[in-house]
């Protein structure tokens, strides 16, 4: 296995005003030594409760938000301790996907420009090689060509997260983090936009590491899984072995509050 | 003769084809119901229509409801505020835009205590904060002097329940009460509604895309497709064996999910 990416000893402290009083902040960590290692071709799973740290995990991972102490390599390469075109270059193979789709997408920009703003930054691309770009990757997250010049407001929420992720996948990137990416979707559109993630993450040899609270995303869809509880990594497994033998009672915890479903074999 | 009677509700949009089509269903007085369908499927909406809620824009077609025995197209606006939020409840999805963030929450469990029973300020304040306690805000008191921007997400709709459930309804809405929730806060809230709906004896009309949470709290349930109800009855008959094409892609979904180890039932 060749490691594509690695964090070693991720701090990461936010000031927030004091619960009481009028002024003065305490310190919150959001991140307290976290440490991963993510494999060339693998889906990592990143697991918690909301203010776990997992977020800020996923944002510190492409330093859109430097830490305080501690390193994150990309393919060996530290990012943050290099001139800041270096990491634009390094971009490209490193994107993200947000969980909210409705606040990560201009409603102002066509479906054209928010999908090819990459790549008229990192190669230069402009007038109809563009549209023409848009239209291929529109319809390689199985959204119709012809929707290149709507705007985003004219998509519903499981088609704008289809553009979030052409937008993503639209400079080749080698690894993808998206966090909760399906959590603003309903059932049927999270295993399709899932079902999307994995052909694509198989046709161009991605890597992911797909941040969630749902437990019940993981099995069927990552390979490996890291618990975060209070900004540490408390667990860390093959999803098999945390699934079957989970070791720390918050894992435990985690299981347990999956609601069951008996759904007969039959009905499937 | 039952609590709530819906017989044949039509409604729509300006010149746009029906979103809700001939709803019929009835519920008993303490009893439970699941409205079950993906995004757009006009489940919602219907739960407005029962609440006098539908936006301006939103037309009543056809059909009528009936709330004990009462016509609600029959009622005085007067009458209908007097039913909504008072012998009705209901808890939205978003907890953070259903609350005022410039009112504390003991002052908002307050303000229905006063508008639809009649209590004067401080026995108000004093059920208040009895009724935070009762949804496991502790100490009540202390807990009722906080805004909205300082509770967590789980509490934040805890406190929307104490709202609802103070003026003791005899229907309580919940409109996909857990969906932005964590998992662990998932469950702990539709535990407290499962333990509170035995308590007081509301009857439930519970609204989700995800069928475990119907599950968890209604024994029957509807399932709808673009504003038609296409299947209906026990859950674990839908589970069994869904007879509508819309149940059995939904039940596919899970399948798809999470694997087929999720068929013999996870945790408790």
């Amino acid at each position: 296995m060749v490691e594509l990416l690695r964090a070693d000893g991720l701090v990461k402290e936010y000031k927030v005003p004091k619960a009481t009083g009028w002024w003065g902040s305490q310190g919150v960590r959001a991140l307290d030594g976290v440490s991963l290692s993510v494999a060339a071709g693998e889906t990592l799973a990143v697991v918690g409760e909301s203010g776990s740290g997992k977020s800020t995990l996923g944002r510190s991972l492409l330093w859109l938000e430097p830490t305080d102490e501690g390193s994150v390599r990309f393919d060996g390469e530290e990012l943050g301790r290099q001139p800041a075109g270096d990491l634009r270059r390094l971009r490209q193979d490193l994107q993200m996907v947000f969980q909210d789709p409705y606040a990560s997408l201009d409603p102002r920009w066509t479906a054209s420009d928010l999908v090819t703003e990459n790549l008229q930054v990192h190669h230069g691309l402009a007038g109809d090689a563009r549209v023409e770009a848009a239209k291929r990757l529109l319809a390689q997250v199985g959204l119709e060509p012809s929707m290149v010049g709507r705007y985003a407001h004219e998509f519903s929420g499981g088609q704008r997260q289809r553009l979030a992720i052409a937008r993503a996948i639209a400079t080749q990137p080698r690894l993808i983090i998206a966090d909760e990416p399906v959590s603003a979707l309903d059932l049927e559109l999270q295993v399709q936009i899932l079902d999307l993630l994995r052909r694509l993450k198989a046709q161009m040899n991605l890597t992911l590491v797909f941040i969630t609270h749902d437990l019940r995303l993981v099995r069927g869809f990552c390979d490996r899984v890291i618990v975060m509880q209070s900004a540490k990594v408390v667990e860390e497994g093959l999803v098999e072995d945390v699934f079957a033998r989970p070791q720390h009672p918050y894992t435990r915890e985690l299981l347990a509050a999956v609601l069951p479903l008996p759904i007969p074999r039959r009905a499937r | 003769m039952s609590l709530l009677a819906v017989d044949e509700l039509t409604l729509g949009f300006g010149a746009d084809a029906d979103v809700v089509r001939q709803v019929s269903f009835e519920l008993g007085a303490g009893e439970s119901l699941g409205l079950l369908g993906a995004s757009g499927s006009g489940k919602s909406l219907t739960a407005l229509a029962v609440l006098g809620l539908l936006p301006p824009a939103c037309q009543w077609r056809a059909g009528s409801i009936r709330f004990e025995g009462r016509d609600l197209a029959g009622l005085a606006p007067g009458e209908r505020r007097d039913l909504c939020g008072g012998a009705m409840g209901l808890v939205f999805q978003e907890p953070f835009t259903a609350l005022n963030p410039l009112m504390t929450v003991g002052a908002q469990v307050a303000e229905g205590l006063r508008l639809h029973r009649g209590l004067g300020a401080a026995d108000a304040a004093g059920q208040a904060a009895a009724w935070l306690d009762k949804v496991g805000l502790q100490p009540g008191l202390e807990k009722a002097k906080l805004y909205p921007h300082q509770l967590s997400g789980g509490m934040r709709q805890r406190a929307l329940l104490a709202m609802a459930l103070a003026c003791r309804p005899r229907l309580l809405i919940c409109d996909e009460p857990t969906t932005a929730l964590d998992a662990t806060v998932q469950a702990q809230i539709l535990g407290l509604l499962r333990r509170l709906q035995g308590e007081l004896g509301f009857a439930l009309l519970i609204i989700s895309h995800d069928l475990a949470v119907i599950h968890a709290l209604a024994p029957q349930a509807l399932v709808m497709e673009k504003g038609l109800v296409v299947e209906r009855g026990p859950v674990a008959g839908i589970l069994a064996a869904p007879q509508s094409p819309a149940a059995a892609r939904l039940l596919r979904a899970y399948g798809m999910l999470e694997g087929d180890s999720m068929s013999e039932g996870q945790g408790g």
